[in-house]
This record gives structure tokens, C-alpha cells and sequence, in this order.
């Protein structure tokens, strides 16, 4: 019967999945921990919020690591969603194939507008934002 | 408790403390716990604890509580997954309408005052509640096939498949009826994450189990990778500007990942009537929330 070998498909999928999501969370874990460790034992860490380019380029050892870390664990979600695409091109499963290309070009639409936002915009609302320092 | 910040004029100061670090775990643990086990992210209940418990900016609040989420879909979801649990095909379909309801919300925010908006929304949620808890008692989703413990899987091109149930005892099949349905409860999911900032996970399970009758297991596990794929697409757009503190984001998240992966492990075993009328207390919760929000009262979120 047809089913068990679309059974085996979905499991070995399942598979392929799981190694995503086990690499991005020990990954992103390990660098958050040893820089949060970091942190702890040279006492030199950014005491506020940090925009992501300032934090990769000029800031303290331990913010550096975990700011990997973190993007380590931001990029997970949309691995996942390529991984997914891949897996169900390979079993031409093209209903599903473009549904997911819909939510990757959404996801990269995002990726992109805040890599490029590097000043704070206005304020939508609400009380006061805290600003990185100039 | 103490106030473990000081505001200053470009930003916020944090006092690196082994108690403050401790408190910053706790929090992640508990939103982990809770996020894992019902399949929303736990910004909802996260972002007022950072911002009544620690004083913390709303927006910074919101960008922790952004990769709470990612941590919590992310260790969650690695158990899920590979017990056939997750339906990946229902995530995508649903989240393209959640996607496109995110971006509705922010046209929608423009053109309607936001306290009508919130009126609807509170109307809607504790619409949604009421089913929620009408439910909790009712029938189980799918057919069960008894037998001894497999592997769920999903069937291609189509919003179907299947999941072990411990508590049951097999392999129980189930199919996305309502799917219309379903996908708007979705789209309002997206356009309220928009407006709270937060995930919409508390919206998102009621759509596949209420409207879509998929099994609460599936309906959790299914969200539970929604919400990190919301976050994920909200995230970047944070740290871009500047709001994500790393020292502060650090404890949360590793505490995240420590109580999710603990509840995730047996969630099948966990009874559905109490799953669904917690879901239904925080849906209460919130749309009194916005309900206040519609009558000109805010809580800082």
C-alpha cells in the first residue's frame, strides 16, 4: 500500500526537521551560556539595549557571544521553513511547496527591513523607548 | 520587589546580580512551562512580567519576550516533531494567513481607531473563550485506532494525518474540517499579534481545534511552531533598532529552554479538559485586557 511508504516519508521528514531544531537550540544555548558566563566573570557587558550592528561590531567580548547566539536562535524558525520547502519539492508536493515559499518571502521581507533600520524610528504610541546611545 | 534597573536618558542599566539573573530564569521557566504545554508562545504572559515585575521598557519587554518565543517554539518543537505531533502542513497553510492578518492588522490600526479595534477584539476572544470552555468537556478530534505506541505522521498534499495518544491508547487520525473558518480566526491571530506584540498562539490553537477540529495535542504542537515562525519575522525588525539587551535576554531565554523541554516530554499524557480551560482562562484574561484597552484603560503593554 502507497500509505506506509507515505508514512515512511513523513517520518524521515520529521527526522530532517528535528536535526534543524536540535543544531540552532544547542548551538544558540551553548554561545548564550558562555557568554552569559562571560559576562559574570570579566564584568564588561553593554548595561542597555543594543541594536544589532553596534553589538557586533564594537562592544564587549560577552555581548558579541551572545548576540550570536541569539541570532543563532532567530534564524532557527526560518531554517525550518526553508528545510520544509526542501522536503516537500523533493516529494512534489507543490500545493504546499508555494505556501511555504509565501511565509519564506514574508519572513525574508522582515529580515531584511530590520537589518536595515538601524536608527529607532518614531514611536508608534506608548510611553517613553529607550534609545542606544548615539 | 526591588527595582533592578535605573532609567537613565539613552536607555536602561541593568545590575548584573546572581539574584537578578535567578529571577530572570525563574521567568523564562514559567514561560516555557506554560508556553510548551498549551502551545502559545508566552509573550502574553511574559512581556507584563517583565514590564510590572521589572520595570523594563515596554518594546524591550516585548523584543525578550520575542525570542522567549523563537526558545520555546525552537526546545518544544524538537520533542514535538520527532514524536509526529507537529503538523507542518497545517503551520504553513495557517500561517500564511496569519502573516498576511499581521500585515491587515498594521493597515487596519491606521484606518479604525484603535479602541474600536480593541472593542472587537475583546468581543471576538471572549467569544472564543466561552466555545473554548464549552469544549473542554466535549468529545475528543479524530478517530482512534487502538494499538501500540508509532509514530503520527501527516499525509501529503492535504490538511490530514495522524498522532499517538497516550492517554487514549493509539494512533488517532484526524482531518482540517472549516478550513475557511479556521484560517480567519488565523488572519484576526496575526492582526492582533501586530497590535499586542505578542504571538497570537492563544488564538491560534483555538482556530485548529474549535473551528478546525484537530486534536488539542495537535492543535498545541501545531501552534507551537506558528509562534516561533511569528517571532522570528518580528524579532529582526527589534534588534534592528536596538531593543534587545543581551545580558537580560540571556537568562530568560536559557531558563525558556529548560521548561520547555521539560513539559514538552509528556504532553500527551496531559489531560485535554484542563489544557483547553487554561487556554480558555488566558483567552479571558486577555480580551478583558482588551476589553479595558477598548474603554481607554492601558496596562503599560
Amino acid at each position: 500500500m502507497s500509505d506506509l511508504s507515505e508514512t515512511a516519508r513523513s517520518h524521515r521528514a520529521h527526522r530532517r526537521v528535528q536535526w534543524v531544531l536540535r543544531l540552532g537550540l544547542v548551538g544558540s544555548s551553548a554561545l548564550v551560556l558562555t557568554g552569559l558566563i562571560l559576562a559574570f566573570a570579566t564584568g564588561r557587558y553593554a548595561g542597555h539595549a543594543v541594536p544589532l550592528g553596534a553589538l557586533l561590531s564594537d562592544s564587549a567580548l560577552a555581548d558579541r557571544v551572545i548576540a550570536i547566539g541569539l541570532v543563532i536562535l532567530a534564524l532557527t524558525p526560518v531554517l525550518r521553513v526553508v528545510a520544509l520547502i526542501v522536503i516537500w519539492a523533493v516529494e512534489r508536493d507543490r500545493r504546499f511547496v508555494v505556501l511555504g515559499l509565501i511565509v519564506a518571502a514574508i519572513l525574508a521581507a522582515s529580515l531584511v527591513s530590520g537589518w536595515r533600520a538601524s536608527p529607532p524610528p518614531p514611536p508608534t504610541g506608548g510611553p517613553h523607548v529607550a534609545r542606544p546611545p548615539a | 520587589m526591588r527595582p533592578v534597573h535605573q532609567p537613565v536618558e539613552d536607555g536602561i542599566v541593568i545590575d548584573l546580580s546572581i539574584t537578578m539573573l535567578a529571577l530572570l530564569f525563574a521567568c523564562g521557566v514559567g514561560a516555557g512551562l506554560l508556553g510548551a504545554r498549551i502551545g502559545i508562545g508566552g509573550g502574553i504572559v511574559l512581556v507584563p512580567a517583565l514590564v510590572l515585575g521589572f520595570g523594563l521598557d515596554p518594546k524591550i519587554a516585548i523584543a525578550t519576550s520575542l525570542f522567549a518565543v523563537i526558545a520555546t517554539s525552537t526546545a518544544a518543537g524538537s520533542v514535538y516533531v520527532g514524536r509526529g505531533l507537529t503538523n507542518t502542513r497545517v503551520a504553513i497553510a495557517l500561517e500564511v494567513a496569519t502573516s498576511f492578518g499581521g500585515l491587515a492588522g498594521g493597515v487596519l490600526a491606521v484606518m479604525i481607531p484603535s479602541r474600536a479595534l480593541a472593542g472587537v477584539f475583546g468581543i471576538v476572544m471572549g467569544v472564543t473563550s466561552l466555545l473554548m470552555f464549552r469544549r473542554a468537556g466535549g468529545h475528543d478530534a479524530g478517530t482512534l485506532e487502538p494499538g501500540p505506541m508509532r509514530e503520527g505522521y501527516e499525509e501529503p498534499g492535504q490538511l490530514a494525518g495522524s498522532y499517538y495518544d497516550d492517554r487514549r491508547g493509539g494512533l488517532v487520525h484526524y482531518r482540517a474540517k472549516r478550513v475557511a473558518a479556521g484560517s480567519a480566526i488565523a488572519l484576526l491571530a496575526g492582526a492582533v499579534s501586530g497590535m499586542l506584540g505578542v504571538g497570537g498562539g492563544f488564538l491560534k490553537v483555538p482556530a485548529m481545534n474549535v473551528a478546525m477540529d484537530i486534536p488539542i495535542t495537535v492543535a498545541i504542537a501545531t501552534s507551537n511552531f506558528m509562534v516561533g515562525v511569528t517571532a522570528a519575522a518580528s524579532i529582526f525588525v527589534y534588534y534592528g533598532r536596538g531593543y534587545v539587551h543581551p545580558v537580560l535576554v540571556a537568562p530568560v531565554v536559557l531558563g525558556v529552554i529548560a521548561g520547555a523541554l521539560a513539559s514538552s516530554k509528556n504532553s500527551t499524557k496531559a489531560n485535554p479538559a484542563g489544557l483547553k480551560r487554561l487556554l480558555a482562562t488566558i483567552l479571558v484574561v486577555v480580551a478583558i485586557e482588551m476589553s479595558l484597552r477598548a474603554l481607554g484603560v492601558h496596562f503599560g503593554v
